[in-house]
């Protein structure tokens, strides 16, 4: 029977973690979505001191029925205090001036033409080297706080059905706009997960016929590796292990190959809308040493791999020249790899070309076919870099939401500068600049256009032609 | 020689050399007949804002790390600085004697024959508020502008980003007939390329550094 105390004990943690929340929630953030995922929070912790403190004036009345109400109530509130804190955690950092705000906005507007809905960006620092998104949303869904979530949201006047994304953006390189192509891949999940219905059926589909054809083709070499590996637990026959381990190998795979299915959905959405762009910042963020499979993400040779096939194939007017020759270059994967993992891959390979149709039929119009004339676009944009003005000035824009698909191509040009030895050794050269220092001023530049596009867009949308479009077309 | 705004708008066009070529980013005024006889750019005010903070035992003296006197570069409580990010439609308050450096909402890229002289609006002078100590841009400077804004009024002043707070009059350079490279930069401006406002680094010149610290 849980004592007087323990049941105390859960509202202090109640009143603590309430504290927490209020304290960060009074911060300075610029933006208001945080305020919905404190606000949401703290929906939830009212709820769980009512249940508590219910439990608690049951107590000396009636001991006996007290007794397993108060266990079940102080077992339930004690998982969702761990729940508000696990979300709690993925929302305290979102105020830090290093955050490069000025992206957050044109970021939201470059998804929205992706979503077909209006998006709400949060950015976190990421104090893990990576990249990450969550949808906030389902984050409460998935806990049971969908009832929370829909009253705050509701409380700021907004609409339950606009995503709220939360970006992870690792904190040691938030500063870098160029990492920041990695967004595309990041925001290829928020589509996925927002067309559930769609994509993921789609997907889910695929890699449950492909696996179950490759695992039944492979079956000799899967008993032989499941004969191999099985442990038998005392009192239970070798037959009945082995068939256990048999179950629970191919259950790994189809569960291994569905999210490197997602991963690599992502990857080719990134890759239509930023190009090579996206592996140049991956292999910024991935060290080789990270290059092996894991449950949920194929190895970097893989995604390498796919990614350079998808660009020669299903985007043929892009420039892959040898600026891009390191970034696409082809990666052995180590020969150590256990069969399970092979399995996946040749799943996964094998996959890829129905993935590609997938992809192309969710992003029907790349940035690089939409674009006029690529190779006069890239000159100007290197053009205005190496003369340190903000490439975005010397664009003709339109006004619609066609417009977003320069924020994507200002991300490949800005990494195609960078990496063009003659090019970026020049800018360098050419101001007296360390290459840290070149490389903070191409972020601020890229940065300055993502930011000015948006605004020059919405400002042509509301208004029409501005001064300098007149001045361009006369 | 002050450039009127028909000669400012044919120096932003993009078939412009770059030596003379004048670059806003981003350019939203509407042509109106107002601004077409105006010898003047308006700008607006950007997002970030640098706070300076004092602390216990403050003694700043931006040339104490160059002094060769050791007593001099005994480190000592500094001011301390903090940055704000206020997004469009949203505001802050400047209180009286506060000094916030802020940044143009515009990034501008200086030709070879320009400078120009950031003046306050006068709308805002007569409430108190001055946004700038260090009023001219040189030739070939690039970045946003920082603003040092200091509220001498007596009462708080709400400033919002993307409000006209000052403007820009242009100047041809004289004698700047002969070639420049962009690399003078260098020269004009440490702080190229760049986007938030910083207190900066003082880098004391030969001459400063014989009169400080040269002289018996």
């Amino acid at each position: 029977m849980p004592s007087h105390w323990q049941i105390e004990s859960v509202l202090s943690r109640i009143q603590s973690i309430r504290t927490e929340i209020e304290r960060v929630a009074a911060k300075d953030h610029p933006y208001a979505e945080p305020g919905i995922v404190y606000s949401a929070l703290l929906l939830v912790l009212d709820r769980s001191e009512k249940k508590v403190t219910q439990a608690l004036s049951l107590y000396p009345k009636n001991p006996t029925l007290g007794d397993r109400a108060t266990v079940v109530t102080l077992e339930t509130e004690d998982k969702v205090l761990q729940d508000v804190a696990a979300i709690f955690n993925l929302a305290d950092r979102v105020d830090s001036a290093r955050i490069p705000f000025e992206i957050i906005r044109a970021l939201s507007w470059a998804a929205k033409s992706l979503l077909q809905a209006r998006c709400h960006t949060i950015i976190r620092l990421d104090t893990v080297y990576t990249y990450s998104i969550w949808s906030c949303r389902e984050k409460f869904e998935e806990k049971d706080f969908g009832r929370q979530w829909r009253l705050a949201v509701e409380e700021i006047g907004s609409s339950i059905e606009d995503p709220v994304p939360l970006l992870g953006f690792p904190s040691t390189a938030a500063g870098s706009t160029l990492l920041h192509a990695i967004a595309a891949h990041e925001f290829a999940h928020v589509l996925k997960n927002e067309r559930k219905s769609d994509i993921s059926r789609k997907l889910d589909g695929l890699a449950i016929s492909l696996t179950t054809n490759r695992c039944n083709s492979s079956a000799d070499a899967l008993d032989g590796y499941a004969r191999d590996t099985t442990i038998r637990r005392p009192g239970v026959s070798e037959k009945e292990a082995l068939k256990l381990r048999r179950d629970q190998l191919e259950d790994s795979i189809k569960v291994a190959v569905r999210f490197w299915f997602s991963e690599v959905f992502c990857d080719l959405v990134a890759a239509r809308l930023v190009g090579p762009a996206f592996l140049a910042a991956l292999d910024r963020l991935t060290p080789t040493s990270a290059d092996s499979p894991s449950l949920t993400h194929p190895p970097i040779s893989v995604r390498r791999s796919l990614v350079s096939d998808y660009l020669q194939t299903e985007i043929p007017n892009l420039p892959l020249d040898d600026v891009w020759q390191d970034v696409l270059r082809s990666v052995t994967a180590g020969d150590d790899i256990d069969l399970p993992w092979i399995i996946c891959e040749e799943v996964i390979t094998e996959g890829a070309p129905k993935i590609s149709q997938i992809v192309n039929e969710v992003i029907i119009s790349s940035p690089f076919g939409w674009v006029t004339d690529l190779n006069a676009f890239l000159a100007s944009v290197e053009e205005s870099l190496e003369y340190l003005s903000p490439p975005s000035a010397g664009l003709k824009l339109a006004g619609n939401v066609e417009d977003a698909n320069y924020f994507w191509l200002l991300m490949f040009a800005a990494w195609r500068f960078r990496l063009t030895p003659k090019k970026f050794e020049g800018f360098k050269q050419t101001y007296g600049w360390t290459e840290r220092k070149a490389e903070e001023a191409l972020s601020n530049l890229l940065l300055h256009s993502l930011q000015s596009i948006e605004l020059r867009s919405r400002w042509l949308e509301k208004y029409g032609t501005g001064l300098l479009a007149t001045a361009k077309t006369t | 020689m002050v450039l009127d705004y028909s000669q400012l708008q044919k120096r932003l066009r993009p078939e412009i050399p770059w030596g003379s070529r004048l670059v806003i980013e981003p350019f939203l005024s509407e042509e109106d007949p107002a601004s077409a006889v105006a010898a003047s750019i308006d700008f607006h005010l950007g997002n970030r804002f640098t706070l300076l903070r004092s602390r216990r035992d403050v003694q700043h003296d931006p040339l104490s790390k160059f002094s060769p006197i050791t007593s001099d570069r005994r480190q000592l409580g500094d001011i301390v600085t903090r940055e704000l990010f206020i997004p469009m439609g949203e505001a802050f308050t400047i209180h009286p004697g506060q000094i916030v450096l802020g940044t143009t909402l515009e990034w501008y890229r200086f030709p070879e024959d320009l400078v120009a002289d950031v003046i306050g609006r006068s709308i805002w002078g007569r409430r108190g508020l001055l946004i700038v100590t260090a009023q001219t841009v040189h030739p070939l400077s690039s970045g946003t502008i920082t603003l040092e804004m200091c509220n001498l009024g007596e009462v708080g002043l709400r400033l919002r980003p993307g409000v006209s707070i000052g403007q820009l009059v242009f100047h041809k350079v004289q004698g700047s007939e002969d070639k420049q490279d962009p690399a003078k930069v260098r020269k004009y401006s440490k702080f190229a390329g760049t986007l938030r406002p910083s207190l900066g680094e003082y880098k004391p010149s030969d001459v400063e550094s014989f009169l400080l610290w040269q002289l018996e």
